[in-house]
């Protein structure tokens, strides 16, 4: 028995040796940020609620209402680029642009979380989204784009992301509120409007 | 001990270089090890009511890999799907490495070949070090399971190493 728990004790550290080596190495990203504080994303919440929820804020002054084109590229590489079309739209790509494609607010995964799916009174489909550092709201063109209608920073609250993470900036808020034409869409209408390409 | 959902999400956090070497135990190639890492993260967070307060978490966590890894096995077979070749090439003419990592290589590429039921108690209580009744609860499993599973996959180990050092 002793030379079974010794020779046991030399296969344990040969087999942990094999598999050690991925403890020194960084955690990708991507597996961090499932575990970072999300964005409240349970609900479809309704405008009372974002206009109970801007006002509750707006005595924080420390977001960064900021143009999108002051963000792009210096905080959110790749996730949002200009439209290959050349013109001046901004659109989002990669994770956010998928999520807003196929993502349900009332059925949140992953690092993007989508908070709101609504009308806009010019008919377009729009969803307020955020990630660990940006926030925006995107408006799906005809052509398929998700074109960004406002992005911001979210800026970490004396280095609290719980507490940054937890809301849309102002500035998203402001243009929700003046782009949506109605009611947000209930979860069955989100899930039918995304079933149907969000045309 | 981990009481609100946020503790939660951290105490799992500071597991992650665990679970990413079980998975590594499990799947063959890394990419497919994080990605069922990642897989297991969601599951947990949508169901993190089914966590004891007072059990262990890396235990917990472990057996939402196993399942999800049998999932994944399963759909994989439904869909003629074939695996992620595992790293060949690795060690082809690599002189620089060192006698333990080419060991440690060696060591991989034979735990790679044993059996799903095999490599899922390496993993478990060979490499993470749980006890033969830790891994039997997170298996699900008799104790007694673990320890001839054990056993055989020891066995089968020695046979594509030779003798331990």
């Amino acid at each position: 028995m002793n030379l079974n728990d010794d020779q046991l004790k030399a296969e344990r550290r040969r087999l942990s040796a094999a598999f050690d080596g991925v403890l020194d190495e960084p955690v990708p990203n991507r597996l961090k940020a499932l575990l970072a504080e999300p964005a409240p994303a349970a609900n479809v919440v309704s405008l009372g609620a974002v206009r109970a929820q801007r006002k509750a804020m707006s005595s924080w002054a420390a977001w960064g209402g900021m143009a999108a084109t002051l963000v792009l590229g210096t905080l959110i590489g790749t996730r949002l680029a200009p439209s290959p079309g050349g013109d001046d739209r901004l659109v989002a790509s990669g994770a956010i642009a998928k999520a807003l494609d196929t993502q349900l607010a009332s059925a949140p995964t992953g690092a993007v979380a989508v908070q709101l799916s609504f009308k806009a009174k010019d008919g377009r489909y729009c969803r307020s989204f955020s990630t660990t550092t940006t926030a925006g709201l995107a408006c799906r063109e005809a052509d398929g784009a998700w074109a960004l209608q406002q992005v911001a920073a979210i800026n970490a609250l004396n280095g609290d992301m719980r507490q940054a993470s937890s809301s849309l900036p102002p500035s998203v808020l402001a243009a929700v509120d003046a782009t949506m034409a109605g009611d947000a869409l209930n979860a069955e209408q989100e899930k039918a409007a995304r079933d149907a390409g969000w045309r | 001990m981990p009481e609100t959902l946020s503790e939660l999400r951290q105490e799992i956090a500071s597991l992650l270089p665990r679970l990413r070497r079980f998975g590594r135990t499990l799947a063959r190639s890394p990419e497919d090890a994080d990605d069922l890492v990642q897989v297991a993260i969601e599951k947990a967070l949508t169901r993190t009511d089914q966590w004891t307060p007072g059990t262990r978490l890396d235990s917990w966590m472990f057996r939402i890999m196993q399942n999800a890894w049998i999932d994944e096995l399963r759909a994989r077979e439904r869909r003629g799907q074939t695996f992620l070749p595992e790293e060949e090439g690795e060690n082809v003419g690599d002189d620089a490495k060192s006698g333990g990592q080419l060991d440690a290589i060696l060591v991989r590429k034979a735990v790679a070949k044993l059996s799903e039921e095999h490599r899922v108690v390496v993993g478990l209580v060979l490499v993470e070090g749980l006890s033969y009744q830790e891994a039997a609860e997170t298996l699900g499993v008799p104790v007694g399971t673990v320890t001839s599973r054990v056993a055989r996959a020891r066995e089968a180990l020695q046979e594509l190493l030779g003798e331990w050092p």
